[in-house]
């Protein structure tokens, strides 16, 4: 069951940080085992169906096929330890075989997963993440909805918004909640945008001339529907995320697509020992890395997404400097790149930042963990009568957090609510608390006994 | 600077339940936490209130009025915990393991411990989905949990509605005498009160030292499974004999035998290892491994169950593997609420009642001396 491969690097997530540097490393002739959840690479980005020709144009996406690439699809690193400079992965293939494998050279890039935010509604079926439904067209087209209302914010969202317009579904509208006149305190950033902006103007036109409409600094703030979303309510918003009185109005649609940003997905790292902090940028927990890309255990390096969000150009940048580094290549010029592409990442987080006046949009009965339906009343009973101040409280006494996503959707904004009604400063033990998940993804009972030495 | 009547050291299970035992008696209590409620082990462990596993002898005194206050407290407090009888299932495979349960539900049952014994198919009966080759059982139907988390939560509730304060965040530097008192300096400042509480758990022998005196507590980790939620496929606490020799055994390394059973949120809890590494807090599979399959050979319709998460907590263990209950020979004004071990949770009442009798010098349900620190700390 047990392979030593200490020999081998061992990248985890074949998304285009993860990708990037699988390529860097077998172009000099190291071995790579490369490891991922989806059937195909490509993570959240580069995702797409068998006949995509988005692997033409990507060299990366091909790497898979190099003879010194091992690749693992469907491949869940179900736990994971570090001792003595050696990580061992614990994998779980396809849900039904184990597999051990141990590295002294390991690349994380495991990614991030849409950023959801609670409001009245939003456990409604046919209330989405932008990236599920972006997942659907790619895969199940017919379950998207005929009539759907895009909402959120970030550049993500129109990409999605002409995927299901392609596709022949109906945009209601798109529901921004950044302004477009942000951009002008950015203008310096925008120098360093990778082509991002030629498509971000494509996509403008695209979406005008499907007479879609864009409505700036507002968002959907409630959903309503009996057994599904029947209608959304739209609000304006100020810079705070408060909503403007008396600016609410109702769009009827039968789904709505809704996409907050991404969470870095740390569960693998974290239980590694990779130390962590806050991002000052969006809150969020993200994995502390040294100018290398080497994190607080030696020998394990992180790229992409769970370094910061920072987009695709950024990630493959980080990839390439992680394998640069093992490989102790030269990293001056990559090491600039990264640079200019940071301070362009860094822009795209200010304009498009969830700002916290979203804490006001729910009422008592709205649900947070929806795993566990534990509602803002339920925690705020917690908080008032049982003295819950932080957030492993709030799991231990009202079960947020404990499902089966383990508090991947709800764990940070659980945590802001605990904050904000506790009157202090989310700390960074509530997240790392939360992100600590030793089972990092299920596995059977059945198939755990069998490793049992008897 | 605060005056209470008494403090009392760890909002644990422990602490919460000797808090709001001296406020019920009328006094002023504070409560000083170095972290947050629950956040030691009483939040790392499961809920279970035995009497099962406990044989004849001081322990079993203690658990069984523990298990009776457990109901009048619950009563009496309200607040739901979870709390529920549902009762355990004690199996085995062996002769040798089967005449040995016999033998201890025999002398049990002398001290007033309901135990049935059931055999096949009466046994699958009660448990369905057991291993159809298991045969012989005892049922002890007075076996009951908590939800820890809650009630100790609940427990300081009350005592805050009753004046007194629950202070988090709160760490214990140092206790010396202070004339008549004792004057117990924190991060926050300083307290005096006429009498301190040691419920500090594990961390119980740190704080005794703080007072220079010493007590041999030491973590005890254990590992617990929970799947992801399944149908309801256990019915009691159900766990195999050999348990009962792991629980008394004094063995540093690894024992495990799963205990298994299902929670009202659907999920089932499969614990719990034991083991002496210190506060080790390393992810170990092999372990992980080992109760699965041990919960398996229980219930053979496990194996297609997910398991969701684990956990460990580190149990407050004394050489002896009973608490430490009663007043410090050294320190006179501080009483020491701590080791219990895998019992914690279910004798936190009992214990409760002996520190509240012995802090009023009133005569108690039982005779207290097995407990005294004495039998570690010799009067100087
Ligand atoms: C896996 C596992 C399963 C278990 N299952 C059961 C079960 O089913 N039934 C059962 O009865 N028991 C069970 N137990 C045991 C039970 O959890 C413990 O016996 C019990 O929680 C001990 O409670 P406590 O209040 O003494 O300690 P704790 O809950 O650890 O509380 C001690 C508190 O003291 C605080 N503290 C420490 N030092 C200081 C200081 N210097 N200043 C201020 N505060 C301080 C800590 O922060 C902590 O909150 C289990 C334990 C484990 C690990």
């Amino acid at each position: 069951m047990s392979t030593i491969s200490t020999e081998q690097i061992v990248v985890v997530g074949g998304g285009p940080a993860g990708l990037a540097a699988a390529t860097s490393l077998v172009r000099t002739g190291a071995r790579v085992i490369l490891i991922d959840a989806g059937e195909r690479p490509g993570g959240q980005y580069w995702r797409h169906h068998a006949e995509s020709s988005l692997a033409a144009k990507h060299e990366e996406l091909r790497i898979i096929a190099h003879p010194n690439v091992e690749y693992l699809a469907k491949t869940n690193v179900w736990a994971a330890t570090y001792r003595d400079g050696v990580s061992t992965l614990h994998l779980l293939i396809d849900g039904k075989v184990e597999r051990e494998i141990r590295t002294r050279t390991l690349i994380l890039a495991t990614g991030a997963y849409d950023r959801s935010l609670p409001f009245p509604g939003w456990d409604l079926p046919g209330v989405m993440t932008a990236g599920g439904v972006q997942a659907l067209l790619k895969g199940q087209k017919s379950l998207v909805g005929k009539e759907i209302v895009v909402a959120g914010t970030g550049p993500f969202l129109l990409p999605v918004a002409i995927g299901l317009i392609m596709a022949g579904v109906q945009v209601k509208a798109i529901v921004e909640a950044s302004r477009p006149t942000a951009w002008f305190t950015k203008l310096g950033a925008l120098t360093h945008n990778d082509g991002k902006l030629k498509d971000f103007i494509t996509f403008q036109k695209i979406i005008f001339g499907a007479k879609v409409k864009i409505h700036y600094g507002s968002a959907i703030v409630a959903a309503q529907g009996s057994s599904c979303v029947e209608q959304v309510t739209l609000a304006k918003i100020d810079r705070k995320f408060v909503i403007k009185p008396g600016s609410d109005r109702q769009i009827t649609c039968d789904a709505l697509a809704v996409g907050w940003g991404f969470t870095p997905d740390l569960s693998l790292a974290v239980a590694l020992g990779c130390a962590s902090r806050i991002d000052p940028r969006d809150g969020s927990l993200v994995i502390d890395v040294d100018e290398h890309q080497e994190t607080s255990v030696p020998g394990i390096y992180a790229a992409g997404e769970i370094t910061g969000i920072g987009g695709s150009a950024l990630a493959l940048t980080e990839g390439r400097l992680a394998a640069a580094n093992i490989l102790k290549a030269q990293t001056e010029d990559l090491l600039r790149l990264r640079g200019k592409q940071q301070i362009f990442a860094n822009a795209l987080l200010d304009i498009y930042g969830v700002k916290n006046g979203w804490t006001t949009w729910q009422d008592e009965a709205t649900v947070l963990c929806r795993c566990e339906e534990v509602s803002v009343g339920d925690l705020r009973k917690a908080i008032v009568e049982l003295g819950v101040s932080d957030l492993r409280g709030a799991k231990l006494l009202t079960r947020a957090g404990m499902g089966m996503c383990q508090g991947r959707v709800c764990g940070q904004f659980v945590a802001e609510f605990v904050a904000k009604e506790s009157g202090r400063q989310v700390a960074l033990k509530d997240l790392q608390g939360f992100a600590k998940r030793p089972v990092i993804t299920p596995i059977p009972l059945g198939l755990l006994a069998k490793g049992a030495e008897r | 600077m605060t005056n209470p009547d008494v403090i009392v050291i760890g909002a644990g299970m422990v602490g919460a339940a000797c808090a709001l035992a001296l406020t019920e008696a009328g006094m002023e209590v504070l409560v000083l936490d170095r972290s947050t409620i629950a956040s030691g082990t009483s939040g790392a462990g499961e809920g279970n209130i035995l009497v099962s596993d406990k044989e004849p002898g001081p322990e079993l005194t203690l658990a069984r009025r523990s298990r009776d206050l457990w109901f009048e407290i619950s009563e009496r407090i309200g607040g739901d915990f979870e709390l529920e009888a549902k009762g355990s299932l004690v199996i085995s495979r062996t002769s040798s393991g089967i005449a040995q349960l016999r033998h201890l539900a025999d002398e049990q049952r002398n001290h007033f411990v309901e135990a049935i014994e059931v055999g096949s198919p009466e046994l699958h009966d009660l448990e369905p989905y057991l291993a159809p080759e298991i045969a012989f059982g005892i049922h002890y139907p007075e076996d009951a949990q908590c939800q820890p988390m809650l009630a100790t939560a609940h427990m300081l509730r009350m005592v805050r509605l009753a004046g007194g304060r629950v202070s988090e965040r709160e760490e214990v530097l140092a206790i010396s005498q202070a004339g008549n008192e004792l004057s117990v300096r924190t991060i926050g400042g300083d307290h005096t009160a006429p009498f301190v509480v040691n419920a500090a758990g594990s961390w119980a022998g740190e704080v005794a030292a703080l007072a220079g005196s010493a007590l041999p507590i030491a973590p005890r980790r254990g590992f617990i499974l929970v799947t992801a939620p399944a149908p309801k496929l256990v019915m009691h606490k159900v766990y195999d004999a050999d348990y009962v020799a792991n629980v008394a055994s004094g063995e540093a390394d690894l024992q495990s035998s799963a205990v298994v059973e299902s929670t009202k949120s659907g999920t089932i809890l499969i614990g719990a290892s034991r083991e002496r590494i210190g506060f080790d807090s390393h992810l170990e599979i092999a372990i992980l491994r080992r109760l699965a399959a041990q919960a398996i050979a229980l219930f053979p319709s496990l194996a297609k169950i997910d398991l969701l998460r684990a956990y460990h907590g580190f149990r407050p263990y004394a050489p002896d593997h009973l608490p430490v209950i009663g007043e410090d020979p050294l320190c006179p004004g501080l009483f020491h609420a701590a080791g219990h071990e895998g019992a914690g949770i279910g004798l936190a009442p009992a214990t409760a009642e002996l520190i509240r009798d012995a802090v009023l010098k009133k005569p108690s349900f039982m005779d207290p001396t097995p407990f005294s620190p004495r039998r570690f700390v010799a009067s100087s």
